[in-house]
């Protein structure tokens, strides 16, 4: 190597190991089974596997480029480096455009949330969260594919969050403003819920759903799908939002650098797009992974759209109970199947599995008892792809000789647990996490992705600002150190 | 009775051990040879922020023309630390990955880049 290199884990020294692509090609070799079996059982469950072999790509390129949405913020605001914003801005565009496609092919799944300041609360809550876990909730998910302990706690204490979260009540109940109460009291809710006590369930039935969802291409009113799709949602939703990001980005964190370096470069608009041009290229495994995060997620939407149109269906749950898995579903015989990349929301349905095993009751609430349900994780098709982003990117660590099981610290396991909460409430209030409120929403013309990327980045500072404090306070005790 | 802000936290009421910052010593970097590591921070164990925050001050207390070693075994961390060495007024002279943990090489500008000591 020499001085300046910019490939940085690929490192020097690292041997081959046959151990690990042995365990590497049995972790393939069980997703395989899995697919394989379930197909063999009854063909319908490719829409399992489809979910779980785009997971398993998730988890692969998220590993490859060690991409965290945590550490796009903290990167940014802690030690002004820009490689995972920029890496996350490419992968933006790219499932923009791509989405834009499967859109006027007529085959995409997404639906837009409603818009409101609860994307920007809810992003803030999940922002501050995730800089003390060390991992967003994609992030956490696939290092735990790589053998951290502590981000398997992230993502535990961000599923049981969840699921509590949105079945409290009791005191909680006092911070109820009377007009949800009364909104949700007129939507004459079925006897099974209690729509009009429990916090959350007065905040979906009293608030979000009386708040409007659309796109961009929709506002702007284009009459082609065509336009509506491209120009509305992709162009001026995502591709040029995401080139002003870039650009501030270049201009606040890389460019004095830039320049320093390249002394001799002309003055002029040719050198800033030479010196933008090197930030977006700077660090060439984050931009191949958001590449390929951007594509794949994209062509998700094409692919469940068209096996739900094979299997004639608009939900799983109608699959599942064709496949005799009765029990789990919500009051409209449905579970949560958005059709495309999404996570928490799954893993929440997963923990208050758990939580029902051991005689709790989640269902009288709408977020499980109406909307999600609470299949079991075997047949949860959406969970599903969650194990195969921690598989996809544990395969990926141990073929790198990267797979290493790392017991966390008891400090740092108080701040996986407790950001982890943090992100669970963060992720419900805002509607979803860095991937559903925000990557799946803004390369799909939603503007709330923005709101909550907005609240996001807020908390996130705040947290680094909060994080810096403590490891200054933390390290005027550490003698050893001696700076 | 339990301490338990203590046990949670240790190093709020003691020195703390999980950030090792070791004496100078000879080390192989890749590219160069032999050369001596005046600075080795062991993070170890530590999570991403953390040892990004504890390389920027170890970075900016280095000594111009020393040579810094950087130990982790978090791959976000490895991923951004050599990003981080410019705007610190270091080169970055190599990553070496071993088994379970990487080491980055720096080196402080100035002084006539007294990095040639070998």
């Amino acid at each position: 190597m020499t001085e300046g290199v910019l490939d940085t884990t690929e490192g020097v020294g690292q041997a081959a190991s046959r151990a690990n692509a042995l365990r590497a090609a049995a972790v393939v070799g069980f997703f395989l089974l899995v697919s394989a079996g379930t197909f063999a059982v009854d063909s319908r469950y490719l829409y399992f596997s489809a979910y779980l072999w785009f997971g398993f790509i998730y988890g692969a390129s998220l590993q490859y480029g060690r991409f965290c949405m945590a550490s796009a913020i903290r990167d940014l605001f802690a030690v002004g480096v820009p490689r995972m914003a920029v890496g996350i801005m490419i992968a933006v565009v790219l499932f923009s455009l791509v989405s834009a496609a499967v859109t006027v092919a007529g085959k995409s799944t997404f639906h837009a949330s409603p818009i409101g300041l609860y994307s920007v609360v809810g992003g803030a809550i999940f922002g501050f969260g995730m800089v003390f876990t060390g991992g967003c909730a994609t992030g956490s998910l696939y290092k735990t594919g790589e053998g951290s302990v502590s981000a398997l706690l992230v993502v535990l204490s961000l599923s049981f969050a969840q699921a509590l979260f949105v079945d409290i009540g009791g005191v909680l109940d006092v911070l109820v403003p009377a007009s949800w109460t009364a909104s949700a009291a007129a939507k004459s809710m079925p006897a099974e819920l209690s729509a009009t006590t429990g916090w959350y369930d007065q905040f979906l039935a009293g608030y979000i759903w009386d708040l409007k969802a659309i796109t961009v291409g929709e506002a702007l009113g284009f009459a082609s799908p065509a336009a509506k799709a491209f120009i509305g949602n992709s162009l001026i939703n995502a591709v040029l939002p995401a080139v002003v990001i870039l650009v501030v980005i270049y201009a606040i964190w890389y460019r004095k650098g830039w320049l320093r370096k390249n002394k001799d470069a002309a003055p002029g608009p040719g050198r800033e797009v030479a010196g933008w041009w090197s930030m977006v290229t700077a660090s060439k495994r984050t931009a191949i992974a958001g590449l390929v995060l951007g594509v794949a997620a994209g062509l998700q939407m094409w692919v469940m759209q068209s096996l739900q149109q094979k299997f004639g269906i608009a939900n799983a749950g109608e699959l599942l109970q064709a496949l005799g898995h009765t029990s789990g579903l919500s009051l409209q015989e449905t579970v949560f199947d958005p059709g495309y990349f999404y996570v928490t929301t799954q893993e929440a349905q997963g923990a208050a599995w758990v939580l029902a095993q051991l005689g709790m009751n989640l269902t009288d609430n709408i977020f499980f008892g109406m909307e999600n349900g609470i299949p079991s994780p075997l047949a949860n098709p959406v969970l599903w792809m969650s194990f195969s982003v921690i598989g996809g990117s544990m395969v990926m660590a141990l073929l790198a000789n990267e797979f290493k099981l790392k017991m966390p610290t008891r400090e740092i396991a108080v701040w996986a647990i407790g950001g982890g909460i943090l992100m669970g409430v963060g992720s419900r209030i805002g509607m979803g996490c860095n991937i559903g409120a925000f990557f799946a929403t803004v390369t799909n013309g939603d503007p709330s992705g923005w709101l909550f990327a907005l609240g996001m980045t807020g908390g996130g500072w705040i947290g680094v600002k909060f994080f810096n404090w403590w490891i200054e306070r933390k390290m005027a005790k550490e003698a050893p150190l001696g700076f | 009775m339990l301490d338990t802000i203590a046990w949670m936290f240790p190093a709020l009421r003691r020195a703390g051990d999980d950030a090792r910052a070791g004496a100078a010593r000879a080390v192989d970097v890749p590219g160069h040879g032999t050369m001596v590591a005046d600075r080795c921070v062991d993070l170890t164990g530590e999570n991403c922020l953390r040892t990004n925050l504890v390389t920027k001050r170890a970075l900016d207390a280095a000594a111009p023309g020393s040579v810094i070693e950087i130990v982790s075994d978090n791959l976000s961390s490895v991923e951004t630390i050599p990003f981080m060495l410019a705007g610190h007024g270091c080169a970055h002279l190599g990553t070496l990955h071993l088994e379970g943990t990487w080491k980055i090489y720096a080196r402080k500008q100035g002084a006539d880049d007294g990095g040639s000591r070998k």
